[in-house]
């Protein structure tokens, strides 16, 4: 706490209208003439041989005591009375607000950290001097500008009081970058980061003067740092979760697991300080989709759990879809390898001596080889067709096998054909097919004979591929395993979403594998968002902030057609480690800068004209208060001379009645 | 002044007859006048004796007396005589008051239709009246007259009688007492806004009048309805007055006019003056036949 001055000391000439003020009282009001019948009476009772004379004798008289302390309080409010105080800085500043998921920490008494940052930037402000301008920035997952370049208090104020943390990794560089952009035109830009850590060693060095403020006091935190959900084939649903200890004591924790919202298991797990404890629960039950798991600290716990949003976790149990292939040929490496490689699927091998083997088949591949009669039922690829079948005639073998080197011979806006590049696949020959108008050409050569093609006949999904894998490039190059990826996603229909957990604020695309014209997401809080598939044929979603299960539902004519879930968690070391850093660190082109932690450094000069003017209002209204009431206050009226009670008039008559004659 | 205006309007006329009743109970003789008189003298009604002296005259010795004791008395008798009623009525213009509103709490019309009512009953009664009207510029006068055939002289003369200018009402009073011949009962109807009258009224005294004294205020006299920075105008004197009105000034003016009114009043008790205060939202002909028999004005 400073000292006390004006910073316009020559307001306080305006105190020299208290002598008007004085003068008025002295001035005699300009009255209106009013005709009486006698003046006897006022004349006794003024008693004032001053009354025609301009100026009266001034008299004790609280209006103008009243008045003249408004006056002096004005004055003062003018002169714009200042408080020293130590503040953090002063000049043009962008405050930069970490709204990080750490910054939930609740360390500080009870009280988040994201509050004493609140309550520091709140200080700050009423330090700023009447010239200096502040931008406030949230550094969350996406920084967003609160209050841009501006003096109104209120403004920052209010956009600081409404700022929230996040559940988030708040985006440090962006923020950094975003505060520079804010340096244009700006001799001395004063960036105050006020944070508890968890900025990244890289940051960019921004033009003028930064400062650091610390916020938070504790490490103690336990978290739930990976939880997720397997299953292999023949074998029942895996749980692993990670547990990490960021404390520098030892901690108990109980560890509950909910299988769709219903108890599971739970258990007490000690974890050393600064270990982490891996678990892994490998026989859960079969049918179930949301796994939730939360930590909370046993009755006698000793070390305190400050951050409770990384305590609990969500996991998705995504079914394996597996997929039983047939694999017909004399004996192909590349062929063999690729499809024991591919997830989800249990190859079987046989030979054209052995022919179709018995068994419950989704895809039978036909390696160069043809059965007299195509199988009706299951879903057929063909390599390097030699015979011609209902499906196709085989009208010879062709040389001709130049691509177009522009589009690399690849059919585009083709799920099929995603990622693939045939440009520098060279092929010797291939089989020249006719009679397939039922089959997209996914790829082809320049004269249009088809390469790779791929449809439905009757039912039946048939992908063709016109060459012998030996009589071509193509299974050293990296386009092989992507064609088949491609085709086992076109045969086997895949999830609608390709992730099943997110960090918060992430972003999803949703593409459903059924037709269909709307997805609906219910969002954790139960909040459910509706998108209408028009032309694209997938929807982006990144409204994602809240930790939790969201739901997608795929409709087709208000029916659904397909369902999915995904778990957003916060899974963030740096964000669950909450120990709060001493010094930052940014890197510039003249070398690594370490700034230390600020507090109030600088004398900040808090103005107080505003108290004075409220001061001043409520004289105001006590003079008015005062006025009215010295005007129409009540009087008790007289009775006239001649009526009264009886004992009254008696008083007044027969007092002073004489005696009868 | 109005001059559709009548003082005397059919309404006030009536109340007259009330009057009548009390002037026939006053008026038990007849013209001679009934009051009886201190003095001794021609009457038939024997009061004393006393010895003879020398210069008595000798037609007033009891000669009955004389033989049977053989000294001279003389038989003193009760004169009766009939009285002079004096009505001396301020005419200044502060009586032309108030100047808006009511007509009939007009002090000026009040104070003549009590004045008219007064003197109905003395010339009822035998008694000789004489009216004053005390004004800056002249005394306006009428009577002395007797018997009720005056009546409607009095009427006629009373609405030609008008206010005007500042008057003295101790010069006024004072004059009156050395200028008048025979004394008697004086009634005086002012609104005592004087700040001098005891020497008038003294004067009277001196000179044998008893006096009686109506105070006639206007409601908003007694009660002001000023509000406000005020520069009031005295209509009688034209002098000015600057005054703040507010409820406080309000109430000290009320507390000023009753301690005003109390002044006078003891001064009147000490004199033995009949003092009266009325305001003029009560009616006249009330003053009259109840206050004033109250305290023994009329009988």
């Amino acid at each position: 706490m400073g000292g006390f001055g004006f910073l316009s000391l020559a307001s306080l000439a305006f105190s020299a209208l208290a002598i008007p003020i004085f003068l008025l009282y002295m001035l005699r009001l300009r009255r209106t003439d009013m005709p009486i019948s006698s003046t006897f009476l006022w004349q006794q009772l003024v008693r004032d041989r001053e009354a025609n004379a301009p100026w009266q004798r001034l008299r004790l008289n609280w209006l103008l005591f009243l008045q003249l302390l408004i006056l002096a309080v004005l004055v003062l409010a003018l002169a714009r009375p200042y408080q020293e105080v130590e503040t953090i800085t002063r000049g043009r500043i962008v405050l930069l607000l970490d709204a990080s998921a750490s910054m939930n920490a609740t360390d500080l008494n009870g009280q988040t950290r994201f509050a004493e940052a609140q309550k520091i930037a709140l200080d700050t402000i009423n330090t700023l001097g009447e010239d200096d301008t502040m931008t406030v920035i949230r550094v969350g997952e996406v920084p967003e500008v609160l209050a841009a370049a501006t003096r109104d208090r209120t403004v920052l104020r209010r956009a600081i009081r409404e700022a929230t943390p996040s559940v988030g990794k708040a985006d440090w560089p962006a923020a950094l970058t975003l505060a520079a952009s804010g340096s244009l035109g700006v001799d001395e830009l004063q960036v105050v980061v006020l944070s508890d850590g968890g900025l990244p060693d890289d940051l960019p060095v921004v033009p003028g003067e930064v400062l650091f403020v610390k916020v938070g006091e504790s490490d103690s935190n336990v978290g739930i740092t990976v939880l997720s959900v397997r299953q292999l084939p023949d074998q029942p649903p895996q749980m692993f979760a990670q547990l990490e200890n960021f404390s520098t004591q030892g901690s108990r924790v109980i560890l509950e697991l909910r299988l769709d919202g219903e108890f599971y298991n739970s258990q007490f797990y000690t974890i050393p300080a600064g270990d982490v404890l891996n678990i892994v629960e490998a026989d859960l039950p079969e049918n179930f989709t949301k796994l939730e798991a939360r930590l909370s600290p046993p009755s006698n716990a000793s070390t305190p759990d400050y951050l409770r949003i990384d305590d609990v976790a969500y996991a998705v149990h995504a079914e394996a879809a597996t997929g039983n292939v047939l694999l017909i040929t004399e004996g192909n490496i590349f062929l063999e390898e690729l499809f024991e490689n591919l997830t989800g699927i249990n190859l079987t091998v046989s030979t054209p001596e052995q022919g179709i083997l018995r068994g419950d088949y989704d895809l039978i591949v036909f390696d160069s080889w043809l059965p007299n009669e195509l199988p009706t039922k299951e879903d057929i690829f063909i390599i390097n067709p030699t015979t011609s079948t209902n499906l196709f005639a085989v009208s010879g073998e062709s040389t001709d096998t130049a691509i177009d080197p522009i589009t690399g011979g690849v059919s585009i806006e083709d799920e099929r054909t995603r990622f693939l590049d045939f440009s520098s696949v060279a092929i010797r020959n291939f089989q020249v097919l006719e009679d397939v108008s039922w089959a997209d050409f996914l790829v082809e050569t320049e004269n249009g004979d088809p390469l790779v093609l791929a449809g439905e006949f009757e039912g039946q999904q048939v992908a063709i591929l016109t060459f012998a894998l030996s009589n071509s490039n193509l299974p050293l190059q990296i386009q092989w395993p992507i064609l088949v990826a491609n085709l086992m996603d076109w045969y086997r229909p895949q999830r609608a979403i390709n992730v099943i957990s997110l960090a918060p604020a992430e972003p999803i695309a949703i593409r459903p594998t059924v037709p269909a014209d709307t997805v609906v997401i219910r969002k954790p809080n139960g909040e459910r968002i509706r998108f209408t598939l028009d032309e694209s044929p997938e929807v982006f979603f990144a409204d994602t902030a809240a930790l939790g299960f969201y739901d997608i539902e795929i409709l087709l004519d208000g029916d659904i057609v397909q369902t999915d879930s995904f778990a957003v968690n916060l899974f963030d070391r740096a964000e669950s480690n909450i120990r709060p850093i001493d010094t930052l660190t940014l890197q510039g082109s003249g070398g690594e800068t370490v700034i230390r932690s600020t507090t109030g450094e600088e004398t900040g000069r808090r103005e107080l004209w505003r108290y004075f003017v409220y001061i001043g209002l409520i004289i105001l209204g006590i003079e008015w208060w005062y006025y009215h009431r010295s005007r129409n206050r009540k009087i008790k009226p007289k009775a006239p001379f001649l009526q009264g009670t009886e004992s009254e008039k008696a008083r007044r008559w027969w007092a002073i009645r004489p005696s009868r004659r | 002044m109005s001059s559709k205006f009548k003082i005397f309007d059919p309404n006030t006329l009536r109340k007259f007859e009330n009057l009548t009743l009390i002037a026939s109970q006053v008026r038990a003789g007849a013209m001679k006048g009934e009051r009886r008189s201190v003095k001794r003298g021609t009457s038939i009604e024997f009061a004393d004796y006393r010895d003879y002296a020398k210069g008595d005259d000798l037609r007033r010795v009891d000669w009955n007396i004389y033989a049977r004791l053989e000294r001279p008395f003389i038989k003193l008798l009760e004169e009766e005589e009939d009285l002079a009623v004096h009505f001396l009525l301020d005419a200044s213009a502060s009586m032309d008051w108030p100047r808006e509103g009511n007509r009939d709490h007009h002090k000026f019309i009040w104070s003549l239709r009590v004045l008219a009512g007064l003197a109905y009953l003395s010339l009822s009664s035998g008694d000789f009246v004489h009216i004053t009207a005390l004004r800056a510029d002249h005394n306006h006068q009428w009577g002395p007259h007797r018997g009720r055939a005056y009546t409607v002289p009095l009427l006629q003369n009373l609405e030609k009688i008008y206010t005007r200018g500042d008057t003295n009402l101790d010069l006024a009073l004072k004059d009156y007492a050395l200028r008048t011949r025979r004394v008697g009962l004086c009634i005086i109807l002012s609104d005592m806004m004087s700040p001098t009258y005891k020497d008038g009224l003294s004067a009277l005294q001196s000179r044998g009048f008893e006096v009686a004294i109506i105070q006639v205020l206007s409601p908003d006299e007694v009660n002001p309805t000023l509000d406000g920075d005020l520069r009031l105008i005295d209509v009688e004197s034209g002098i000015p007055q600057e005054v703040t009105v507010d409820a406080s000034m309000k109430q000290l003016y009320q507390e000023r006019l009753l301690a005003w009114q109390e002044e006078i009043g003891d001064f009147c008790l000490r004199r033995g003056i009949h003092f009266i205060t009325a305001e003029t939202s009560l009616p006249w002909e009330e003053l009259i036949l109840y206050q004033l028999r109250r305290i023994g004005v009329v009988r």
